[in-house]
């Protein structure tokens, strides 16, 4: 059980600097995922921790080491690749046993370890076959059990699951979740996808342009998104942002105007709120289909147990909210929506969550 | 038939249409033309008294092979390539991927290396004898002093009857190593970087690294080099016959100089064809062997 710390690390690649100044402590046993965007920089903060990219400044340390002085080998981490970069000519008992080997481990104890692995991913029938011969979730179970019998004090993961097909994908994301669970090993997960970080993790990292938006449990980043960003990249659909105008005051809240006239009583206390802009944030579900601002349907999406609908409000700004799955509505329908102010985010000029 | 697929032009997948052969008529005829009528024409020779003012003189089945055998010089020219392709071809495969390993970056001093290794590949085999015969003038050649520094004595590599040949495959490697250059450049730019991370997250050194991952990676091009430099350097020539001219004592005569002599100075165009039969089959088993083996490595 070791925990991961990186300290004010920064890595530039010429000019371009795309981590800046970054400090995370991911505890002992802790399934992090790093989730952001292409080219926010988690891959590069993987492949530093790993050893393939060296810092531009700050410290890794894993336990009680130091390690991004040390090469990759000697890091005790492993790694599962996108690619999965098995060696295609070796087979796949080859392939699990090539690192015990190179550090001189006992044939034996590299035989039972092997074995060991391949049990417990179900991939024994497979050992004598090559990469080229299996497929792409068989691959994937590989990778993972050449990171296994390494025994590491860290398992990193670059977006494993983006190569799988979608039924695939969710069973190995069961699959890595009770591994995990089993090993109670320090995992780090990178991808784009937040659908595999609030599934998994127990903390996920977002981040954005080289920088940390927000740490926390999944339901925290859900619930209580620290920044726009968060709020617009976390959930199934995206949050809904309007533009709105403060109103007033009542009980120490804010109340705010949308720009079609409706007014919201948000929690949000109305003491130290910026001057400048507002946006308020409200996911679908926290709006109604009762009495409330005029709206028409425009975009039906069926997802089986729930329907997304998208409507445009007067003024012409679009929303999406839930209905149940078998809900009878038609296209350019009219409906009223309430919105439920309490659940709802304001957010500042500067993109930032405004709470009390 | 059964319904083949129709384009929307009418013509057919898998259906034979005379108008087809037009696409590869122009390939036919030169295939035919220039490869073929040659190679049967040549074996076909090979079993006449052919002589080019005498004329045809009738078959004379394996007479012309029963007098290569008994011939003074052509063991000898057999003897003096095969001892040529496997000093070369063993040269080319080990320097070339020592080469492309040593230049597969991309600084731009690998670049310019690349472009420097690769350029003597462009010049005709009269400039590089020319260059060479300088190189290997007794007492004044770069060679020369070259071992002058080293405290040895300069010789005359050219009129040594030990060194004659290997002197032609010096010539020959600094020649052309920019193909077999280029080939393994190519592979080795084709391994995927991953598995080179992979590697180096399982601890693997550097030389575990070159015989666990690269090597097995470019198997396939190592056998395609080794072939290629074998067809090749089966015909050395122009080399031989600038340098050396065969000699000292025939010591250096490759099979085609034979042939050439035979065919056109001797104008014994048979036993010429017989010489070239002779070359042909070598150079087809040995390609053939190389195959075998890089096959039975893999499995």
């Amino acid at each position: 059980m070791t925990n991961l710390s990186l300290r004010q690390v920064s890595k530039r690649f010429g000019h371009v600097e795309v981590i800046r100044d970054l400090s995370l402590e991911i505890p002992a046993g802790e399934f992090a995922v790093f989730l952001g965007p292409s080219g926010c920089g988690k891959s590069t903060l993987l492949r530093m921790i790993a050893g393939l990219e060296a810092p531009s400044a700050g410290e890794i340390h894993l336990g009680h080491m130091r390690i991004d002085t040390v090469r990759p080998g000697d890091r005790g981490v492993a790694m599962v690749f996108q690619h999965y970069a098995l060696y295609p000519h070796m087979t796949v008992r080859q392939n699990m046993a090539f690192g015990l080997r190179n550090i001189g481990t006992p044939r034996e104890e590299i035989t039972r370890k092997v074995a060991e692995a391949a049990e417990m991913l179900e991939i024994a029938p497979l050992l004598d076959r090559k990469p080229g011969q299996l497929s792409g979730g068989q691959r994937q179970r590989v990778a993972i059990g050449r990171a296994i019998v390494k025994q590491p004090q860290a398992f990193l993961f670059d977006e494993p699951l983006s190569n799988l097909d979608a039924a695939l994908r969710s069973r190995t994301r069961i699959e890595l979740a009770r591994l995990h669970q089993r090993m109670q090993t320090t995992m780090v997960f990178v991808t784009h996808d937040q659908v595999e970080a609030m599934t998994m993790a127990t903390r996920i990292v977002v981040m954005n342009q080289g920088r940390i938006e927000q740490v926390g449990t999944p339901m925290e980043v859900y619930q209580q998104p620290r920044t726009r960003f968060v709020a617009g990249f976390v959930g199934t659909p995206a949050m809904n942002f309007l533009p709105v105008a403060r109103v007033e005051e009542r009980g120490g809240h804010t109340v705010v105007r949308l720009p079609d006239g409706t007014e919201i009583a948000t929690l949000v206390p109305a003491d130290r709120l910026p001057s400048g802009d507002l946006t308020l944030g409200i996911r679908a579900e926290h709006i109604v289909p009762v009495e409330g601002a005029e709206a028409r349907v425009i975009v039906i999406e069926r997802l089986g147990e729930r329907t997304l609908i998208y409507a445009d409000l007067r003024d012409g700004s679009t929303v999406v909210y839930d209905e149940p799955g078998d809900v009878r509505l038609e296209i350019g329908q009219p409906v009223r929506l309430a919105f439920d102010g309490t659940a709802a985010h304001l957010f500042g000029p500067d993109g930032m969550t405004l709470r009390g | 038939m059964a319904n083949p697929i129709r384009g929307s032009g009418g013509a057919a997948i898998g259906d034979t249409h005379a108008a087809n052969l037009l696409f590869v008529l122009p390939y036919l005829v030169v295939l035919i033309v220039l490869l073929l009528v040659p190679l049967g024409l040549g074996i076909w020779l090979s079993f006449q008294d052919y002589d080019m003012l005498g004329g045809w003189s009738g078959s004379v089945g394996l007479d012309n092979f029963r007098n290569l055998l008994d011939d003074p010089i052509f063991p000898g020219t057999v003897r003096n390539t095969v001892v040529f392709v496997l000093i070369t071809t063993p040269a080319f495969v080990g320097l070339g991927l020592f080469l492309a390993l040593a230049l597969n970056d991309s600084l731009r001093r690998s670049s310019v290396l690349r472009a420097v290794f690769f350029g003597s590949s462009v010049l005709s085999v009269t400039i590089v004898t020319l260059i060479w015969r300088l190189v290997y003038l007794p007492d004044r050649g770069l060679a020369a002093d070259i071992l002058a520094l080293v405290g040895l004595h300069s010789f005359d590599p050219v009129t040594s009857e030990t060194w004659a040949l290997p002197a032609i495959a010096v010539v020959t490697v600094w020649w052309i190593i920019g193909l077999p250059m280029t080939l393994f450049l190519a592979a080795l730019q084709q391994i995927p970087a991953e598995l080179y991370e992979a590697a180096a997250l399982d601890h693997a050194s550097r030389f575990t690294t070159l015989r666990s991952i690269t090597l097995p990676s470019i198997r396939r091009t190592i056998a395609v080099v080794a072939v290629i430099e074998i067809v090749l350097q089966f015909q050395l020539f122009g080399q031989a016959l600038l340098i050396t001219g065969g000699g000292p004592n025939n010591h250096s005569r490759p099979i085609v100089q034979f042939i050439y002599e035979s065919g056109f100075r001797d104008l014994q165009l048979g036993f010429a064809a017989a010489a070239s039969q002779v070359l042909f089959a070598l150079m087809l088993l040995a390609a053939l062997g190389q195959m075998w083996l890089s096959r039975r490595g893999e499995d």
